[in-house]
């Protein structure tokens, strides 16, 4: 035979399989579709095909907002209105209605010297992993200055003590009344980051503000050279800087306490306190807002604000509790890198929602599957804004 | 019967008994393609599964899934594997290395970092987004490293490789400071890519990649009886009559083709083009016209078995990329190979 016609035989064989496959396949696609064989497979699928095929409602909003984030509450709202077709009627409930338990927190505020006038806050920093794979949590009783002079953080901080300031001044207070405090900002609340702050906040940062890099990775070389030099900043001119971030930094506790570890080289500055704060539930969110306020002495502030965030919830969900049968959720993050499990800010969101959520693993899950997907047909989609692939793409359209 | 008829006769014997061995390989391609089937992280019971093939039954998801989803999936899987295990073939008989694959050349990383690109940063986003971007990246490679390689003599083979590893660690080089500046969402995406996987192929990849393979395959195909001659040398080749330069360029047309569609639909997945071409070898032969077909087959029914393994979560309970796998079960495997047969290896 010759060798040739074999190796072309061989690749025909295989585009045979496909081919066949796929006329036969989709001739039987055709009959299917008519027989009306179980499941959820009685409604007409939509003409788009992928995911609008059981046509759920698709439902986009911003990273951004499920953290310590003054828009934790829109977000959801958001969410409300495209998944139930109303506004959550926000006046149904009051805030001494709602019940004490419901996303209750436990303070950090450990002490108040009103002395001295500092506050000593509860901070949170995750550590090494357990015998059981899990990790542990140092906890350090930190003595803050009250109303220091600069800080460094996040954009959620910075727009959450704006909010703060508003509610001190009536509704309404100027953007420098904020950004006076703001030494450095986490790079991607700067234009064209991931949490750019004037996108999310409408808040101009001003250009004497610095762009500092993500704490996620304290303990590198660059990373700790800007933060010193901000702290090398704030001794020069004496002035007090508190720098507040997230727990779940990069290195652990053990790793920056260390020698040249990111905590052991700020101990070296007086002016300088670190915060870190929890933010894996809305608990811990409300409870780093109290602390937050406390800090900046705006503690009654902060609970007007938390009150008031609670009762919105509150109304929401007895709203959503109303609406039967229950929905299911399915919520992917950017780019389909991971599916909203258990346990989470976002999985609260969920419950606040009414919604039941098809994945079942903890905290964001890895490789649950397109499969899964398919075979559960969520009745709501949630996808993140900034997400590289098109709509169509995000709902495997054109897929199939 | 002279010496030179009997062992011409032996020849044929061990050409029909090793078509016999690919015919049977073939029909083993079907049999494990229905089995693929079965398997997903979906479950539907195989009964089912039967049902929705052959008497239109199960549910709207359930069709979905192993009609849209498990049999495109296990296309691609069949064909990426015939299309790399025939590229490394080419590959090392062209540079006569035994080392040579389609990432010698940095083929594939050239396409890794166009769809790394794609990925993180939205680049090319409307002519198809990484698989597109990964194609075009491979071409521009593959031209890149020929440009490099020619001279008043020619184009050398080992200039020709010499410019693919140095054009392959640029791009590397790339891709790594890519890893360096995206944001984490981004790069758990990038790295997936780089990793391999057949999780995002639906019909959309068969209809855009697996042409793209084929023709190359076929190119390739066509290169087969200059494959066997330049596997003597270049200048033995030529005073054969085989214009080296001619097959050159069409290997590296036929290579860019196949890894460029195998990268545009499953990201990178390495070591199968180097060692599935080794074990045929070891099993035929180094007669490129029983080897070809038998990469092809063995290709695919290497990478189906893969990818039933990657999905099934029969490993660590969980989907696994099949690059992770296709490096981890293939390097004992070829390991194993190498020590028995030892001084014929080669």
């Amino acid at each position: 035979m010759n060798a040739k016609i074999a190796a072309i035989i061989a690749i025909v064989v295989i585009v045979a399989a496909g081919a066949g496959g796929a006329v036969v396949l989709t001739q039987n696609h055709g009959n299917n579709s008519n027989n009306g064989n179980g499941g959820s497979g009685d409604s007409t699928p939509t003409e788009k095909g992928g995911w609008y095929a059981w046509d759920p409602t698709v439902v986009i909003t911003k990273t951004a907002y499920y953290g310590q984030s003054p828009m934790l509450y829109k977000g959801a709202a958001e969410m409300f209105k495209t998944i139930y077709g109303k506004d959550v009627n926000t006046s149904q409930y009051t805030s001494s209605q709602v019940p004490a338990d419901f996303l209750s927190y436990d303070s950090l505020i450990v002490a108040e010297d009103n002395v001295n006038n500092t506050v000593t806050i509860d901070s949170i920093i995750r550590n090494t992993k357990d015998s059981g794979g899990n990790y542990t949590w140092h906890h350090e009783n930190t003595v803050v200055p009250v109303n220091p002079d600069w800080m460094i953080c996040t954009g959620s901080y910075v727009a959450l003590l704006y909010e703060l300031i508003k509610i001190h001044n009536g509704g309404t207070a100027d953007q420098s009344a904020v950004f006076n405090y703001v030494y450095g900002l986490d790079k991607s609340a700067l234009a064209g980051g991931t949490s750019d702050i004037n996108e999310i906040y409408g808040l101009t940062v001003p250009n004497t503000v610095v762009s500092i890099n993500s704490t996620y990775s304290l303990n590198t070389q660059s990373n700790l050279t800007q933060y010193l030099n901000a702290y090398d900043a704030a001794h020069a001119q004496s002035k007090k800087l508190v720098t507040m971030m997230s727990g779940s930094t990069g290195p652990t506790y053990d790793q920056m306490i260390a020698e040249d570890g990111f905590l052991k080289k700020s101990a070296e500055y007086s002016e300088v306190t670190n915060l870190f704060f929890g933010a894996t539930s809305v608990a811990e969110v409300f409870s780093s807002i109290e602390a937050l306020g406390a800090v900046f002495g705006l503690k009654d502030e902060a609970q007007t604000f938390i009150q008031e965030t609670r009762t919105n919830f509150y109304n929401m969900y007895m709203q959503a509790k109303e609406v039967t049968p229950q929905k299911t959720v399915y919520w992917e993050s950017r780019n389909n890198a991971s599916a909203c499990g258990q346990n989470n800010i976002s999985s609260t969101i969920l419950d606040l929602l009414n919604l039941k959520n098809i994945v079942t693993g903890e905290g964001w899950v890895k490789g649950f599957g397109d499969e899964n997907v398919v075979l559960k047909e969520p009745s709501v989609i949630i996808f993140y804004t900034g997400d590289s692939r098109t709509m169509d793409q995000m709902m495997r359209v054109a897929t199939a | 019967m002279s010496n030179e008829e009997e062992i011409q006769a032996n020849l044929e014997k061990k050409e029909v008994r090793a078509i016999f061995i690919i015919m049977g390989l073939s029909l083993l391609i079907f049999v494990i393609f229905v089995v693929s089937l079965f398997y997903g992280v979906g479950e539907i019971p195989r009964q089912t599964v039967l049902d929705i093939l052959f008497n239109n039954g199960g549910t709207r998801g359930q069709i979905y899934v192993v009609k849209d989803m498990r049999v495109p999936r296990a296309i691609c899987a069949a064909t990426v594997g015939a299309g790399l295990a025939i590229s490394g073939m080419a590959m090392q008989a062209l540079f006569r290395n035994p080392m040579a694959s389609p990432s010698t050349l940095g083929i594939s990383s050239g396409a890794a970092f166009g769809a790394s690109i794609a990925i993180a940063f939205g680049i090319g986003t409307s002519i198809g987004g990484a698989p597109m971007m990964a194609f075009i990246f491979c071409l521009i490679t593959m031209l890149t490293v020929y440009a490099l390689s020619i001279t008043r003599h020619g184009t050398p083979v080992t200039l020709l490789l010499l410019a693919g590893v140095a054009l392959g660690s640029f791009f590397g080089g790339l891709t790594s400071f890519l890893h360096f500046i995206v944001d984490a969402e981004a790069l758990q995406n990038v790295v997936y890519w780089t990793l391999g996987s057949f999780e995002r192929c639906y019909w959309s990849a068969v209809r855009t990649g697996v042409p793209v393979i084929v023709v190359g395959m076929i190119v390739l195909c066509f290169t087969i009886r200059e494959l066997n001659i330049i596997s003597l040398g270049e200048e033995q080749a030529e005073s054969l009559g085989v214009n080296t330069r001619r097959v050159k360029l069409t290997i590296l047309l036929g290579t860019s083709l196949t890894v460029g569609g195998c990268v545009a639909i499953s990201g990178v997945i390495g070591f199968v083009g180097l060692i599935i071409p080794h074990i045929c070898r070891a099993l035929t032969g180094p007669n490129h016209k029983i080897l070809a077909p038998m990469c092809i087959v063995s290709g695919a029914i290497f990478m189906m078995l893969m990818d039933i393994l990657s999905k099934s979560g029969l490993i660590l309970d969980s989907v696994i990329p099949v690059g992770v796998l296709t490096s981890l079960l293939g390097a004992p495997f070829f390991i194993y190979i190498m020590r028995k047969k030892k001084t014929e290896f080669w």
